[in-house]
Parts: structure tokens; C-alpha cells; sequence
């Protein structure tokens, strides 16, 4: 073991030589904070609204007024022809129309209900749900208002109206930023692309270039090479992912409740367990190429499965059953429990259980792979 | 000169046929990711989890209860009788919100006044607590109203609202997410893809050595670099296909609109993201590297930043100017024009010239970079 050092020097010296290398490392996490932290808000406001008044009344521009101030809707257009509006929702430039019928405010003073027309492009099932059901809402709302107010003017009814509405107190997280959801993930997930990517690929690299088996000719046990080769690579993503962690308290202002040793020790766990998914990928390919697409074949559905972006509660069974078979999965829900919940080992212990056998498992099967190789 | 291209063409063909299990793995890869994905990522979100504390104890908080769990929305997990459990549950995520309907609820109700309902959400999972809000919102709304147009029908008065909702949901009426994730799917893949199909193919020759050898023949850099692209247009075209028979078999969802029209702007929007993969392959010194700027600059902005995932409306200004940078934004445009609205050309003009000026950007970029590096 007292070639150890040697080899780590060695590898450092290589990774030295090459500075784009550096720069990307050390890039690669800012980039993808500022894109998770910023871009990845899954709230829905701003939705583009047009309006067709074909009333132009009193009663009428107020209801526009109303959508026009809400947080959730931006007003493009008032017009007169309610086929502009289809023609909005086919280009994109509106997302949800609403159309008022002519004599809107004849109808309602006749006590008749007139009926308010809502247009919905529904290819964005999503957005447009959400959209839609904020709108009916707001709707509705101003529907009960007219003739609350009316019942009051007649002197037949109270001052107040028996509701039940929610207080909602939001735990761990008050003001739903989605940063705080998002940017505890992106700690684990530099873990995981630039472990595997750089760490596990560097031995394919050497069978290339044929240079593996000059470093089999020397001394050094295959677990020394291993070793040599992957512990490099892991003090830079672990500096990596420190520097994660210093942004997203002091940048992107994550609550940080829970214990640092927790989050730290499981992180090296990670960490060594896609090392030997790394170390898999290189024992089971002959060349970088295929290394990389075999790696993206298991990175990707860990990184779209793992509840990362999309929660799995949505997912069918079928593939909820798939999603344990992700470490990825249970170091998600240790980072965002400690970070957010600060939540500790009474809680997350069969995560941290399952992170650490599936590490042991992949060292023990990428170790077995290599062997095969040589 | 269209000689030398086809020359390079096939070498870089047979190259792909000597290693038959990566062009196995590329032309199966985006069917296999259309299937985990079209699957896996579902934004429709019912059934969540909630437990109840009620200290009321009335017919009228039962009768609250009752319609949350009669709502497909809601899976009442667990009706608790300690305060101190709720922390409990949301600590371990067993239930997204612990709904505490208050002592003299009825009572408060029964006299006309309002009343609230305290409900604890997990903010850690800002996704589904956002969702979560708006449904119990929703469902309180809709009881909230039922009770108050009972309550003043006891007391001869109508409080029906004043007028009417009718929404009419254009292109896809059931609102079905896959609809709407399909076709963004297929603009994803073929930007993976495509990135792993070129992005190692100058580079692999530069770290084999093989690259003088392709200098010092006759052929010129843009006949070299067409013709390194020429057979990956032709695997990714097949993609095209297959995905779109994929979508169309496995998940039902075919385009509306006109294929032709489709595969056109498939095979422009092919081009733009190969030759963007070339152009990484002509900058990077290594095939590690130029695979990861590859993610780095194509992926993850295809992913988060095209609208795929999130809605664009939704982000910081800086953001949705970054947003039109992003060829995949554009694309997305158009394949979901055509799939959901069968728009038809003079709609997408603007968004297909867009990708016109990527493509020939790019490809004169990757070009020029080419010559220097002769």
C-alpha cells in the first residue's frame, strides 16, 4: 500500500496537463446550479392571458381588470373577435382566452346567468391544469362576489357569508422556493455525472491507449491501480460538491437545519458508490465511446428517475418499484432531509442503510468486472 | 468534392459497422429511453397523501372530511388524535399535509361566520406542495360554497353565482400529460443523440492518431466535416422514425399534423445539434472532455431551459432571453405545434427559420475552427 501515493501522484500530475479538464470541473457545478436554481420552477404564474370583450362594459373590464392584476395570468391582449383568440392559442401567444358575451352586463342586472366562455390550449396538460383551475377559480369567485353584493344591496342578508377557507403553514420550506428543492438535489447529482464520467472512464481510457497494460507490468496490485486511479477523482468532486454546498447556503440562501457529518459522510458514501458504477462501466467496455453510452444509459434514468426533477409519488408502481433499485434515490432524500428538515439518523437510517449496501455492491461487482478484463 | 465527401462518409460507416453492439445500442437507446420516460415522468398528481387531526368532532367536520375523502385527489392516510405526530409524519414524508380542522368549526359555521382550517403542508417537496395548496384550496372552495348556498337558501336568499364557466380545452381535451411529453421526449433524444453520436468523432481520431492521416488527404475541411456527418444524419433519421412509431404504438399519440412537414424540420433540427456535437469534437483535446462539454452545454439546457420541463414563462427574464439561444427551445415549438395543433407551416415559419440560422451558424462555426486546427 506504500505505492499508493505514487499512483495518486501520478494521476494528478495527468489530470494537471490537462487544464480544460480543471476549468470544467470546476465550472460544471456553477453552471448547473444557476440552471437547476433558476430555470427549474415548476410554479406556474405569468401565464399569457387574452381576453375578448365582446360586453365592453363596466362589469366586463372589471372582470379584465381582475385578471390583469393577478399574480398568476399577464394580460397580451384585449380584442373584439373571439377568433383571435383561437389564433392566439395556435401560435402560442396566449395560453388560456376568455371570452364575455355580448350584453354581459344586460344579463346580470336582468338577474340571468350569462355564461363566461374559457379557452384553454391544452397541449401543456401541466401548466395549462394549473392555469385553467386558477382562472375558473378567480372566476367563480368574482361570480359569488356579484351576487353576494346584490343580496346585500337588497337588505335580505348578513353582512358575512359562512366560508371555509385554508391557512396553510408551510413546514420546512414557507415560502415554496423551488431553489430549496432544487439546489440541495444538485449537490447530489455533481456527485453523481462527474464521478462517473471522469472517475470510472479514466481505466477505460488506459485500455485505449494501451498504456493499462504497462501499469500492469509494475508492481502494483490491481487494488492499488483502482485506488490510484479513483481517488483523485474523488477529492475533486468532493471539493466539488463543498463548493455546492458553500453557493447554495450563502448564494442561493438554503436553509441548512440538519448535521454536516450526516451530510458529508453520506455524500462520500455516494460518492463511492458511483465510483463503482464507474469502475462497472469501464469493466464491461472496450472503448470510450461505448463507456459513454453505456454510462449515459445508466446516469440518465438516474438522474430523470430518482425524483430529482419529477416526483416519484407520480410515477406508476411499475416503475416506483424501479426507482429503488437507484442510489441516487435514497441520497436525494438524505440530502433534502437534512438540509431542509433537518432530519437525522432516527429518520433517514434505512436510506442510509440502502445507500450503504448498494455502494459495497457496486465497488464488490465493479471490482469483479475489472478483474475479468485484465 | 462530392467524391471525397461520400469517401468520408463511408469510412466513418464502416467504422460504426465494425463495433455492431454500439450502433445496436444507439439505434435502440431512444426507444428504450421513449419507453422508461414516457412512462416514468407523469405530471399529474392525484392521490396525495394527507392525515387529518379534528378537533371539532361535529357533523360539519365530518362532513369536511368526507368530501376529502370522496376526492380522487386526496388518500387520507391516517386521522390522528396528538399534535405532536404531525411533525412526526412529515418529518418521514409519509403524508404531503396534515389537515387540523380547529374546536367550534360547526359551531362558528352554523352562526354564519367564516371559519379556517389549518393546513401543515411539506414544503420540502415544493412540486407537489404547490399542487397540493391549489387542490385543497379547490376542495374546500367548492365545499365552502355548497355549505354557504345551503346556509342562505335556510335563510330565503339565493347566492348562486352571478354567471357561469364554460371552458372549452383545445388539442388535448383530456388534458393527458403523455400528450404533451412524447413529442418534447422524441426533441430531447435526438439531442442526446446526437451529441453522443459526433461529439467523439474528430477527437477519437486526434487520440488515436489517425487524424494526420485524414489532414494530409485531399480532402477539404468542410467535405471532411459533411462527410463525418452524413451516416449519423442517417442513424439519427432512423431514431426519428422509430420514435415516432414508438410514440405512436406504445402510447397512442401520433402527430396531428403533417408528417412530411415534421420530418423536415426533424432532419434540420438533426443537423443543428450534430454539428453542434462536431464542434465540441473539434475543441476538445479528449474524448472524456468533448462527451462532457456535450451534457454540459447541450443536454442540460435542452432539458431545463427549452421549456421541456419547466414553463419558460416561469423563469427570470435572463433566463427566457437565454431560452431562445437554445435550438431544442425552437424545435420544441414545432414538434409540438405539429403533434398537438397540427400547425400548419406558416404558423411555425418563425420558429423553423430560427433553427434555419442555428444550423448554418453552427455549422460555419465547427467549420472554421476546423481550418485553424489543420
Amino acid at each position: 500500500m506504500t505505492r499508493l501515493p505514487y499512483i495518486i501522484r501520478k494521476e494528478f500530475i495527468q489530470i494537471r496537463r490537462d487544464p480544460l479538464t480543471i476549468r470544467l470541473i470546476m465550472v460544471a457545478p456553477i453552471f448547473q446550479l444557476i440552471l437547476f436554481g433558476y430555470a427549474a420552477t415548476s410554479d406556474v404564474h405569468h401565464v399569457k392571458v387574452m381576453v375578448c370583450d365582446a360586453d365592453r362594459s363596466p362589469e366586463s373590464r372589471r372582470i379584465t381588470q381582475e385578471i390583469a392584476s393577478s399574480y398568476y395570468f399577464r394580460l397580451v391582449g384585449v380584442v373584439d373577435d373571439p377568433r383571435e383568440i383561437e389564433r392566439a392559442l395556435l401560435r402560442g401567444t396566449a395560453q388560456l382566452g376568455v371570452y364575455i358575451p355580448r350584453d354581459f352586463e344586460r344579463d346580470l342586472g336582468r338577474g340571468e346567468t350569462p355564461q363566461v366562455g374559457l379557452y384553454v390550449d391544452g397541449s401543456d396538460s401541466n401548466t395549462s391544469g394549473v392555469a385553467a383551475g386558477y382562472m375558473t377559480g378567480l372566476l367563480k369567485e368574482h361570480a359569488v362576489g356579484i351576487s353576494t353584493l346584490a343580496a346585500r344591496k337588497d337588505g335580505t342578508f348578513g353582512a358575512t357569508v359562512p366560508t371555509l377557507r385554508p391557512e396553510p403553514r408551510v413546514w420546512y420550506n414557507p415560502e415554496l422556493r423551488s431553489i430549496n428543492y432544487m439546489v440541495p438535489g444538485v449537490f447530489g447529482l455533481i456527485l453523481l455525472v462527474l464521478t462517473v464520467n471522469l472517475g470510472g472512464l479514466a481505466i477505460v481510457k488506459e485500455r485505449e491507449t494501451g498504456t493499462l497494460e504497462q501499469l500492469m507490468v509494475t508492481p502494483l496490485g490491481r487494488s492499488e491501480l483502482i485506488l490510484g486511479k479513483m481517488i483523485p477523482f474523488g477529492i475533486m468532486t468532493f471539493v466539488d460538491s463543498g463548493i455546492v454546498f458553500l453557493v447554495a447556503i450563502n448564494w442561493f440562501h438554503v436553509p441548512f437545519r440538519g448535521s454536516l457529518v450526516i451530510l458529508f459522510s453520506m455524500a462520500a458514501v455516494f460518492l463511492v458508490s458511483n465510483l463503482g458504477l464507474g469502475l462497472l462501466i469501464s469493466g464491461l467496455s472496450r472503448s470510450q465511446q461505448e463507456a459513454q453510452i453505456l454510462a449515459f444509459l445508466l446516469v440518465m434514468p438516474s438522474v430523470l428517475l430518482s425524483g430529482f426533477m419529477f416526483p416519484i409519488q407520480n410515477m406508476p408502481l411499475i416503475i416506483q418499484y424501479v426507482t429503488c433499485l437507484i442510489p441516487f434515490r435514497y441520497f436525494l432524500e438524505i440530502v433534502r432531509g437534512v438540509f431542509l428538515k433537518g432530519v437525522g439518523v432516527s429518520v433517514l437510517w434505512p436510506q442510509m442503510l440502502l445507500l450503504t449496501a448498494f455502494a459495497l455492491a457496486l465497488v464488490l461487482l465493479g471490482m469483479a468486472a475489472f478483474r475479468k478484463r485484465l | 468534392m462530392m467524391r471525397r465527401i461520400a469517401t468520408i462518409a463511408r469510412a466513418e460507416w464502416i467504422h460504426n459497422l465494425r463495433d455492431p453492439r454500439s450502433l445496436f445500442v444507439i439505434v435502440a437507446l431512444p426507444v428504450l429511453l421513449l419507453l422508461v420516460y414516457g412512462y416514468g415522468i407523469n405530471f399529474d398528481l392525484d392521490h396525495i397523501p394527507f392525515a387529518v387531526h379534528d378537533l371539532d368532532g361535529s357533523d360539519t367536520s365530518r362532513d369536511v372530511i368526507n368530501q376529502f375523502r370522496q376526492n380522487r385527489y386526496f388518500d387520507l392516510i391516517e386521522v390522528i388524535h396528538d399534535r405532536a405526530r404531525i411533525q412526526d409524519l412529515l418529518d418521514r414524508g409519509t403524508v404531503t399535509f396534515v389537515m387540523v380542522i380547529p374546536p367550534d368549526m360547526g359551531r362558528e359555521l352554523g352562526a354564519g361566520r367564516g371559519a379556517e382550517v389549518q393546513v401543515a403542508l411539506d414544503g420540502a417537496d415544493v412540486t407537489r406542495a404547490n399542487v397540493a395548496v391549489a387542490y385543497v384550496e379547490g376542495a374546500l372552495l367548492d365545499w365552502s360554497a355548497q355549505y354557504s348556498e345551503r346556509f342562505a337558501r335556510a335563510a330565503g336568499v339565493s347566492l348562486s353565482p352571478a354567471f357561469t364557466v364554460h371552458p372549452t380545452i383545445l388539442y388535448n381535451p383530456a388534458l393527458e400529460s403523455t400528450k404533451f411529453i412524447v413529442p418534447g421526449l422524441i426533441a430531447i433524444l435526438l439531442s442526446i443523440l446526437a451529441g453522443l453520436l459526433t461529439s467523439t468523432c474528430i477527437v477519437r481520431e486526434r487520440e488515436w492518431g489517425s487524424f494526420e492521416t485524414l489532414v494530409t488527404s485531399p480532402a477539404r475541411a468542410p467535405e471532411i466535416l459533411v462527410g463525418k456527418m452524413i451516416p449519423y444524419v442517417g442513424i439519427a433519421f432512423a431514431d426519428v422514425l422509430l420514435s415516432i412509431a414508438t410514440g405512436r404504438l406504445v402510447f397512442g399519440v401520433s402527430p396531428a399534423g403533417s408528417i412530411p412537414l415534421l420530418l423536415a424540420a426533424s432532419v434540420l433540427y438533426l443537423v443543428a445539434s450534430l454539428s453542434m456535437g462536431l464542434l465540441f469534437s473539434v475543441i476538445a483535446p479528449t474524448q472524456r472532455l468533448a462527451i462532457l462539454i456535450a451534457t454540459l452545454a447541450t443536454l442540460l439546457p435542452a432539458v431545463l431551459l427549452s421549456g421541456f420541463s419547466f414553463p419558460i414563462a416561469s423563469m427570470p427574464k435572463a433566463l427566457q432571453v437565454a431560452s431562445n439561444l437554445v435550438p431544442a427551445t425552437h424545435f420544441l415549438i414545432v414538434i409540438r405545434g405539429i403533434y398537438l395543433k397540427a400547425a400548419p407551416f406558416a404558423v411555425l415559419r418563425r420558429s423553423l427559420l430560427i433553427l434555419l440560422v442555428f444550423t448554418l451558424a453552427i455549422v460555419t462555426l465547427a467549420a472554421k475552427r476546423f481550418r485553424k486546427q489543420l
